[in-house]
């Protein structure tokens, strides 16, 4: 990845802490500890800047103001306080996210990379999910260069979870949506044309993870959520 | 400057020019009235037999007739004794048939003087009469110039005036008027008086005019005396009060602006005694609070001591930690934090105030932030905690950081209370105009009436005891609140799936 990340935060151990983590996770990272370093830093430098909002010298608020000024790049506000007001303003200021203290270092990857995510679609017609590819205008699919042959309900519950690749997508909504009402397509059906595309996928078959209460979901890699 | 004072020196600047002018008006009308009647008695004397002496010998016309030595002026008739006239140049009595009018006139002018000069202790008037041609000049060789002020005023068309002039001892009125004929050496004709000046006349004036301004103070100072002395007692009395902490009124005497003041005063008495009341309601809650929080957070942060200090001996001893102890103390300071901000939310809550922000949010958002926020805690117990979101954004207006506590919390509980291998789901959905949030679990559920029990129990009474047994207590109570305040309907029932299922159903925004 080696996208460029500017923390400002001005606690020593909660600062070091959050730049290891991002580190180790394949970023670079810059610090800084007030909010008067923060005011002069060019934002548009930065592939996303990580931002606290209690800091000396210089409010947090108005530094995320002064960056709106000069960038659009994503800002990702830390707060400890619970309070609603700052997060809405914050919000209003343009900040894109913003956790509240304490928070799990794994959550704050999680946000971080869910704000520097490349689209998945990446033309209208075209859809890379993984090993898969789906030219959705052709209505092919190709799996590792090898084309596949499914039914045209296998081939809208595809495109449909590989649309929103990486998030669940509901029994109820697949039903309503991929299913032929007229051939009273229920939740059964539905798992029955589910484990037929599964078995289609062969190798990559456990793309297609079945989520507990929910539903579905196409993942983007084998390791993934 | 103190009440009276003022008063007493604004009566003072009002009365004295007032007495000033007055005593001023009454001399200028008193000259008025000394110059008309010496014109009247010119005329008087002019049209009975004076004239016709005049104009026989203008040369010695004068009245009162040079004495036999040339030198002093007799009296004139009415200050002889015995007032009978005994002089040639003296009016003769008027005879019978003549002019009845002017001979009234005449009577009531002599008795005038005379009792003018008899009832006066000072020494009596003397007056002269003299008269002049048209041309202001008089055939008489003992006449003084006639006055030229009186003389320009009649010539200005007047047809009589007068002047007082005072010396040091003396008070000159003299009165001019033009006669009737305006012909020949006694056409105008000069009457002078000359009163002795004593300088008794103005100091009664001034000492009149002094008593009249001290006598009005003095009667506003007596006037005000009454009202000063009930100011001096509201003042004391609020005094009293205040050192009292309000707690009694001042006395309610009268009915006057007074009284209004003082009700007034208790009022805004019983107004400071209320909101210091409720301060220290606030403060006896805030102090509840504080021990209670202190107590329910030590209580984990004791627990999490625990796990770090077996971690230590453990690694001390070269001996591989348990995986169960660093699953606890993760799941401990996971609890610890969720616990303060319960607090924190319980004390929001705690004060029964309407909600006061009501800002737009997504759901979308807030239930990936849960989902994150207790994703951790939940692979480490090894639950899996998953949820599904729709594609557009699914909004909603309310507290964003209550809300989210309170779906925080119903998270927490279904992965806190749920076994190794147990599931947890989030279902957002939107439908009919509004949003329908589903947490739902497998784990060991709750009893229908349970289910009753923990939705009554308040988190007021309850949160010393936070760290209930049945871990559903604080966490659910704030939810159940935030839900009644945001209008939010909050549905526990048995999960399809063999645990408790928990459905937040509200309003989306418009």
């Amino acid at each position: 990845m080696n996208h460029k990340i500017l923390l400002v935060e001005d606690d020593e151990k909660l600062g070091s802490q959050i730049v290891d983590h991002l580190t180790k996770a394949g970023f670079q990272v810059a610090w800084l500890k007030d909010g008067a370093g923060a005011m002069a830093v060019d934002p548009s430098g930065y592939a996303l800047l990580v931002l606290d909002i209690m800091l000396p010298r210089a409010h947090g608020l108005d530094v995320l103001k002064r960056w709106r000024e000069r960038s659009d790049n994503p800002v990702l506000v830390l707060s400890a306080k619970s309070d609603a007001a700052v997060k809405v303003r914050a919000l209003e200021l343009g900040a894109d996210d913003y956790m509240t203290k304490p928070f799990w270092p794994e959550e704050l990857l999680a946000r971080v990379a869910a704000r520097l995510r490349r689209p998945v679609l990446s033309r209208h017609n075209r859809l890379d999910v993984g090993p898969i590819s789906i030219d959705v205008e052709a209505r092919r699919i190709e799996v590792e260069g090898h084309a596949l042959e499914l039914t045209p309900v296998e081939f809208e519950l595809l495109i449909s979870l590989a649309r929103r690749a990486g998030a669940a997508v509901t029994r109820a909504w697949l039903v309503e949506h991929v299913l032929d009402p007229e051939k009273e397509g229920n939740e059964r059906t539905l798992d029955v044309h589910v484990s037929r595309l599964r078995k289609k996928l062969g190798s990559h078959g456990n793309l297609l993870a079945t989520v507990w209460g929910v539903g579905y979901r196409l993942r983007e890699n084998g390791s993934e959520r | 400057m103190r009440l009276r004072t003022r008063l007493a020196l604004t009566l003072g600047a009002i009365a004295v020019p007032l007495v000033g002018s007055a005593v001023w008006l009454r001399n200028d009308l008193a000259q008025r009235a000394a110059i008309q009647s010496l014109v009247e008695y010119a005329r008087l004397r002019m049209t009975t037999g004076g004239r016709e002496m005049c104009e026989s010998a203008p040369m010695q016309f004068q009245e009162p007739p040079p004495g036999p030595r040339g030198g002093e002026p007799r009296p004139p008739p009415w200050m002889r004794p015995g007032g009978e006239s005994l002089d040639p140049l003296d009016p003769p009595p008027p005879e019978d048939g003549l002019d009845p009018r002017a001979e009234r006139r005449r009577r009531e002018f002599e008795r005038r003087a005379q009792a003018e000069a008899s009832g006066a202790r000072r020494p009596p008037a003397r007056v002269e009469l003299w008269a002049y041609g048209p041309d202001f000049l008089s055939a008489n060789p003992r006449a003084e110039p006639f006055p030229p002020e009186l003389r320009s005023r009649l010539e200005a068309g007047a047809n009589e005036a007068g002047l007082v002039r005072a010396s040091d001892d003396v008070v000159t009125t003299t009165a001019v008027a033009r006669m009737s004929w305006n012909s020949g050496p006694c056409a105008i004709v000069l009457v002078r008086r000359f009163d002795p000046n004593s300088s008794d006349a103005l100091w009664i004036d001034v000492l009149g005019g002094g008593a009249l301004v001290l006598l009005l103070v003095g009667a506003v100072a007596l006037a005000v005396g009454p009202i000063l002395r009930r100011l001096g007692q509201l003042e004391q009395g609020v005094r009293a009060s205040a050192s009292g902490g309000y707690q009694q009124g001042v006395p309610l005497t009268g009915s006057d602006e007074i009284t209004d003041l003082a009700t007034a005063f208790n009022t805004a008495g019983t107004e400071v005694r209320r909101q210091i009341e409720a301060v220290e309601t606030r403060e006896r809650g805030l102090r509840n609070f504080v021990e209670n929080t202190t107590h329910d957070v030590m209580l984990p942060l004791t627990v999490l001591q625990g796990h770090l200090t077996r971690l230590r001996n453990d690694l001390s001893k070269d001996v591989m930690p348990e995986r169960e102890t660093v699953r606890e103390a993760l799941e401990e300071s996971h609890y610890l934090a969720s616990l303060v901000q319960n607090l924190g939310a319980a004390s929001k809550l705690e004060g029964g105030e309407p909600l006061a922000r009501r800002d737009p949010f997504v759901w979308n958002a807030l239930v990936d932030r849960v989902i994150l926020r207790h994703k951790t805690i939940a692979a480490e117990k090894g639950v899996e905690l998953d949820f599904a979101v729709p594609e557009g954004a699914v909004r909603a207006t309310g507290d964003v950081t209550l809300i989210e506590q309170a779906v925080s919390n119903v998270v927490h509980n279904a992965v806190r209370y749920n076994r190794a291998g147990g599931h947890v789901a989030v279902v957002l959905e939107a439908r009919d105009e509004r949003f329908v949030v589903r947490v739902f679990d497998d784990g060991p559920g709750v009893a229908p009436e349970e289910l009753t029990r923990i939705r009554e129990r308040s988190y007021r009474s309850d949160l010393a005891r936070a760290r209930h047994p049945d871990g559903l207590g604080l966490g659910l109570a704030i939810a159940t609140d935030v839900c009644a305040r945001h209008g939010f309907d909050l549905e526990l029932k048995a999960s399809d799936a063999g645990g408790l299922e928990v459905v937040f159903r509200g309003p989306l925004a418009v």
